[in-house]
């Protein structure tokens, strides 16, 4: 049978769409479908090549990145150039969503392993929304503090099992936290 | 190795492609300048309307949202803004043209009167100048002012008409191009963002929003603070029996957009009207306090200018005057008025991008973390 039949009829697998991929995503996942659909026009997709570099240790961070494809690898500056790599991440992963709320320096380097696309929601972005759409911003918001939160006990957690053990913790305090 | 001189058909090679180079250089050069030419000429008569659209959308923009925000669509929100402000303008015409064409025929009639009177002020004050200063007896203010002022008379009358022309064309591009503005300004500033590379789209994001946003915030403070001292000058004055209140009110409200030097233009018309109608009577002075005291000194200085206006426009007085200049040499009277707030938005676009450097020491670039972090003036957290 020529090839020409073979297009025709096989069904064409659809790219997920965005409101798909964010509907996985815990920070978007309060948010209606209508509205996930509007996030379109607010975030910014971008395409890294392999090996590119998203960002770097200390440069000023002011929004999350989600892979869409590819993988990113994250690396912590260590003391001897050679950086060590803490994670790598893959489709349907997100990074930086702590700097979403309140702007701050990157505390870890991320670079792409090979060519990926990466959706970017910036504080800008989230400010935008908080103005344009008042409930979808507090939907969203609801959204990150979860995340946020969830990633809180998770490190005072790791910290008491830490102090428990008998290894040396860092000092806690309330404004560390 | 030794170098060999130069042939004789090797050097008339050399000549003739420097002889091409020169005048491939001098024809490229010449066809830029042409172009440049060329563009400047399209774009001549465009700064002003694209800048006016820029600022109506700027003031437009809170009710656009406050309408888009009750689930109306940003284009029909346009729409509505737009035929409330054309109703509203409607009627004022309707209301105000009876009384403007009076006003007009007897400001035409009035305002050689008031400046031949003025002048008269100023030859007195030139006596007594000249009696009490030595070496200034050769000047002639008077004659000068005379001269300067039958220009500025010959050219309001002569050119309220083309200038009625022009603002019509204002009128029709204006709202053409904030309409625009208002509807795709976010999609504009977003391809623009697309473009920008990887590494530097997260850094330009979130300079514009900052910019935008001051920006707005500055625009709308000073259109604000024009509109209520207009206001005020006008009920003050209307107590008294001063004529045309309602147009010095307007006027000392425009001038308000230039600071330092814009009061104090905006309140001569006001004064020498007083002088020459009124007297040096009680209403005299009334007047002057109004313009000084409850005008600029009560309502502006301790009320507007703490509530509209941040300290992050404010400019240098010479940067000021540097700024009316330019701004008149390239705009006239209306350059004048919109130099300074331009050089306003200029800074705060410069302000802007620097504190948000600053803000991540991309101007030192150390690696380490801060542990510190203060507060920011707009509430928002900086590392220090």
């Amino acid at each position: 049978m020529p090839a020409f039949w073979n297009n025709i009829f096989s069904s064409q697998t659809e790219p997920e769409s965005l409101s798909d991929v964010l509907s996985k995503v815990p920070i978007f996942s309060r948010l209606k479908p209508r509205e996930r659909e509007a996030m379109k026009t607010f975030m910014h997709r971008r395409h890294y090549s392999a090996g590119e570099l998203l960002f770097e240790a200390g440069e000023p961070a002011s929004g999350m990145y989600l892979i869409r494809s590819g993988t990113v690898r994250l690396s912590a500056p260590a003391a001897d150039k050679d950086q060590s790599e803490l994670i790598r991440l893959g489709v349907g992963d997100f990074f930086g969503e702590s700097t979403l709320a309140a702007p701050a320096t990157r505390t870890v380097t991320a670079r792409t392993l090979e060519s990926c696309e990466i959706i970017a929601l910036l504080h800008s972005d989230l400010l935008d929304i908080l103005e344009k759409h008042p409930a979808m911003g507090a939907r969203l918001f609801f959204g990150l503090s979860e995340v946020l939160s969830s990633r809180l006990q998770a490190c005072t957690i790791e910290l008491l099992k830490r102090s428990d053990t008998g290894s040396p913790a860092p000092e806690l305090d309330g404004e560390t936290l | 190795m030794q170098k060999k001189p130069l042939s004789r058909a090797q050097a008339l090679l050399l000549f003739i492609l420097l002889t091409l180079a020169i005048a491939a250089g001098l024809s490229l050069f010449s066809s830029a300048s042409t172009i440049i030419g060329l563009l400047k000429k399209a774009t001549a008569g465009l700064f002003l309307p694209v800048l006016l659209s820029l600022i109506m959308s700027f003031l437009l923009e809170p009710f656009v949202l406050r309408l888009t925000r009750n689930h109306f669509n940003r284009t029909i929100s346009i729409f509505i803004v737009y035929a409330v402000i054309a109703v509203g303008l409607a009627l004022a015409t309707l209301w105000f043209a009876p009384h403007w064409a009076t006003m007009w025929s007897s400001l035409v009639n009035d305002l050689p009167r008031y400046i031949s009177q003025g002048l008269a002020y100023l030859r007195q004050w030139q006596e007594i100048a000249q009696r009490h200063i030595p070496g200034i007896e050769g000047y002639n203010f008077a004659a000068q002012a005379r001269t300067y002022a039958e220009q500025f008379l010959t050219y309001v009358l002569v050119q309220a008409p083309s200038s009625a022309l022009k603002l019509g064309s204002l009128m029709l591009l204006v709202p053409l191009f904030s309409f625009f503005f208002l509807r795709d300004g976010r999609q504009i500033l977003r391809a623009v963002i697309i473009q920008t590379p990887n590494r530097s789209f997260e850094m330009v994001r979130e300079i514009s929003f900052h910019v935008s946003r001051q920006m707005a915030h500055f625009i709308r403070g000073r259109i604000l603070e024009a509109l209520i001292i207009g206001l005020v000058v006008s009920v003050g004055l209307s107590f008294t029996d001063i004529s045309y209140a309602p147009l010095l009110g307007a006027f000392a409200g425009i001038c308000n957009l230039v600071p330092y030097v814009g009061p104090i233009i905006g309140m001569v018309p006001g004064i020498l009207i007083a002088m020459v109608d009124l007297g040096t009577g009680a209403e005299f002075w009334w007047i002057v306090i109004v313009y000084f005291f409850i005008a600029q000194v009560i309502v502006d200085n301790f009320i507007l200018i703490p509530i509209l206006i941040s300290r992050v426009s404010n400019l240098h007085p010479l940067l000021v005057i540097l700024a009316i200049i330019m701004g008149g040499k390239l705009y006239g009277v209306l350059g004048m008025i919109i130099g300074v707030p331009v050089a306003s938005i200029f800074k705060i676009a410069f302000i802007e991008s620097r504190r948000y450097r600053r803000a991540f020491s991309l101007l030192e670039a150390p690696i380490d973390i801060p542990a510190t972090q203060k507060q920011g003036p707009d509430g928002k957290l900086y590392s220090s």
